[in-house]
């Protein structure tokens, strides 16, 4: 019992060190520097395989990058895989992960479902797993998931929006959502889902006339909101996938000669641009979704789970991150 | 091998007889003026079409500016494309491209560049990574296909390195290039593209390098026997569709302000289905440029159509496709007819 105590203990301080990884998750810039006195296993560096749903997507890509900073601090070097949004191919090279005996992965399935056989290999394997962003659809020992809501982050993103239009435009008017077809699954259609749902519920004269497909592609948002904006001349508004997206959008916008500061846009990503359009007051809200927090979790997570194979992570933990409004300040 | 001559574009080389002024030089020049135009009446039949679905304000003035103007990419990019193809090659490489120009760019006009030097600088960084392309193909005698697919990965590795895996946003020194409307509605992406397309039109048709580059993408070792320089017209055709990438790069970065390593994403398929739409042999040796530009038309005019009568994103992709169908057959069924005249004409 006391050995147990003390276990939660250390998860007690591990989880408290992922909820303070804020500054550290998010910060690249440092490059891993404050190396001094990191944890090693058995002394040792530790190598750790990455598989995000895709390395094309910048937040990704920057979260992995920020990933490979903290490895300094924690003792690690990183192999980076890039599936590329596609299921087969990320099956492919974690496969070649476990192969290779990495001493653990961080991943965030492309497909969960056709993902589970793989999860059970690394497991098989002995090889500490974090799971960011959408769970497995089993939990297994040895594999942490580091969660995500993506419909409650969507809801959120609806809700501010919808809030926006009760206050500026009285809960009435016509609005546009910039979605993709570019990435699928619940990253997307959850997202969307709650954008939807929350806008419908808490402004419900507010009609969402068009969506259009940025196909990832900012050129793409920039023009479907133009063509939106020019069949229907009333839209107060866009939201809809990323920081990206909604940029484009507010560019079409003030194309159309009308004022985002009398509008409503809601960014998400957290990105700096959309950080730096919520200072300047065109955009209404921002949500971050702590991307970098999550990878600073796994950061934590894993080479304690290589370091203690008493650790009580190894007993499938699940690390929850909610969506943060970010504020100008 | 037999002797190789430069392809005959007259009338009657096409019909197989006829005197100037002939009725059947005539009716050779009609059939063959209709076979140019069979793309051009499938763009009709689909504006036709949204027309009908959306009613007439589809053909307002500052909706086929904006269709002209969702196009302009595209079509730049095919004509770079269009002009590989010809040459009997392909070019996969030309969204992660335009990417890394649209980031060299930026960091030119962050660091202080005026744009115009800037522009000629990022074209000049298109050229170079053209010209990587052509010697993989040429010197190394890779596929093709295979060394811009190396390519298409080294150089989109590249644009994210040049950018830090990041966004470069707030850079408008390229606002003139992206965003300036000429009588407040012709954008200048648009004015670019025609720009872009008329030129090479113009030395595809006219020039005898451009004749040469035909003849080089119809029968090479025939064109090498005939002591054209194939290599440098190989590497010539990437140098041009890595300037053109280019070119869209710095344009994308001037009408969003914004440079991004995943930027153009879709413009490899988007390319290659307007030159396929354009009527250009995929085995090389013919093509139009304008015809091109009239397939890139009917892609604007599609998505642009699809979004003003509020199609949903996923049904969207599903109309494109068929509709894209329904144009290639249609275009298939013009071209074909005309041939089937043309020939039965030169027999006679």
């Amino acid at each position: 019992m006391r050995k147990l105590n003390s276990r939660r203990l250390k998860v007690g301080a591990t989880l408290l060190l992922v909820a303070s990884l804020g500054l550290a998750g998010c910060s690249s810039d440092d490059g891993g520097s404050a190396g001094g006195g990191a944890p090693k296993a058995n002394g040792k560096r530790l190598t750790i395989g990455v598989s995000l749903i895709s390395q094309q997507i910048p937040i990704l890509a920057k979260i992995t990058q920020d990933f490979k900073a903290l490895g300094d601090r924690y003792g690690y070097d990183v192999i980076i895989t890039d599936p590329n949004n596609d299921a087969a191919k990320q099956i492919r090279q974690v496969r070649a992960l476990i192969e290779r005996k990495v001493d653990a992965i961080v991943t965030g399935a492309v497909n969960p479902e056709s993902f589970e056989p793989v999860l059970d290999e690394a497991v098989a394997a002995g090889i500490p797993t974090v799971l960011v962003g959408i769970p497995p659809l089993e939990q297994r020992r040895g594999l942490v998931t580091v969660d995500f809501n993506w419909y409650d982050y969507g809801y959120a993103v609806g809700k501010a929006f919808a809030q926006c239009m009760n206050e500026r435009q009285s809960g009435k008017g016509q609005v546009g959502l910039i979605t993709t077809t570019a990435v699928s699954g619940p990253v997307v259609a959850d997202r969307m889902k709650g954008e939807r749902d929350a806008i419908k519920a808490l402004a419900p004269g507010v009609d969402i006339v068009a969506e259009a497909d940025g196909k990832s592609d900012r050129v793409k948002a920039v023009q479907g909101a133009r063509t939106m904006l020019r069949a229907h001349g009333d839209i107060v508004g866009f939201t809809g996938i990323g920081d990206s997206e909604v940029m484009g959008a507010m560019q079409a916008f003030r194309e159309a000669g009308k004022d985002p500061k009398n509008g409503c846009f809601v960014g998400l990503d957290g990105s700096e641009e959309g950080i730096k359009a919520l200072k300047d007051g065109t955009l209404y809200a921002e949500f971050d979704p702590q991307y970098s927090n999550w990878m600073g979790a796994a950061a934590v997570i894993l080479p304690e789970m290589v370091r203690d194979k008493k650790s009580a992570f190894w007993s499938s933990k699940t690390v929850l991150f909610t969506p943060a409004q970010a504020t100008a300040e | 091998m037999s002797a190789f001559t430069l392809p005959d574009r007259s009338p009657s080389a096409a019909t197989g007889s006829g005197t100037p002024g002939s009725t059947v030089q005539r009716e050779g020049t009609g059939m063959l003026v209709l076979r140019d135009l069979a793309i051009v009446l499938v763009l009709a039949v689909t504006i036709a079409v949204f027309v009908a679905w959306y009613g007439w304000d589809f053909l307002s003035a500052g909706n086929l500016a904006d269709i002209a103007d969702s196009a302009s990419l595209t079509a730049i990019f095919a004509v770079g494309e269009a002009v590989v193809v010809m040459a009997g090659r392909i070019d996969l490489s030309i969204a992660p491209l335009a990417a890394a120009s649209g980031i060299v760019a930026a960091k030119l006009l962050e660091a202080g560049v005026p744009s115009v030097p800037a522009l000629l600088l990022t074209l000049g960084f298109g050229a170079v990574l053209g010209t990587v392309n052509g010697l993989l193909v040429t010197k190394a005698g890779i596929s093709p296909l295979v060394a811009t697919l190396a390519t298409l990965s080294t150089y989109s590795g590249l644009a994210f390195i040049l950018a830090d895996g990041n966004q470069i946003f707030g850079v408008d020194g390229f606002a003139w290039l992206g965003q300036h409307r000429f009588g407040g509605t012709l954008t200048a992406p648009t004015v670019v593209m025609v720009v872009v397309v008329v030129v090479t039109a113009v030395f595809v048709r006219s020039t005898a390098w451009g004749l040469r580059l035909l003849a080089v993408g119809g029968n090479e070792e025939a064109a090498r026997r005939c002591g054209i320089r194939t290599d440098a017209y190989t590497v010539g055709a990437f140098v041009f569709s890595g300037c053109t990438a280019a070119l869209a790069g710095c344009i994308m970065l001037g009408f969003l302000t914004t440079a991004e390593p995943t930027a153009a994403s879709t413009a490899v398929f988007d390319a290659i289905t307007a030159v396929a739409l354009g009527g250009v042999v995929l085995s090389g040796g013919q093509g139009n440029i304008l015809r091109v530009l009239a397939g890139a038309l009917v892609l604007g005019v599609i998505s642009t159509g699809l979004l003003l009568n509020g199609v949903a994103p996923y049904y969207a992709l599903v109309v494109t496709g068929c509709l894209l169908v329904l144009a290639i057959l249609l275009e298939n069924l013009l071209t074909g007819a005309v041939e089937r005249r043309l020939e039965k004409g030169a027999r006679a």
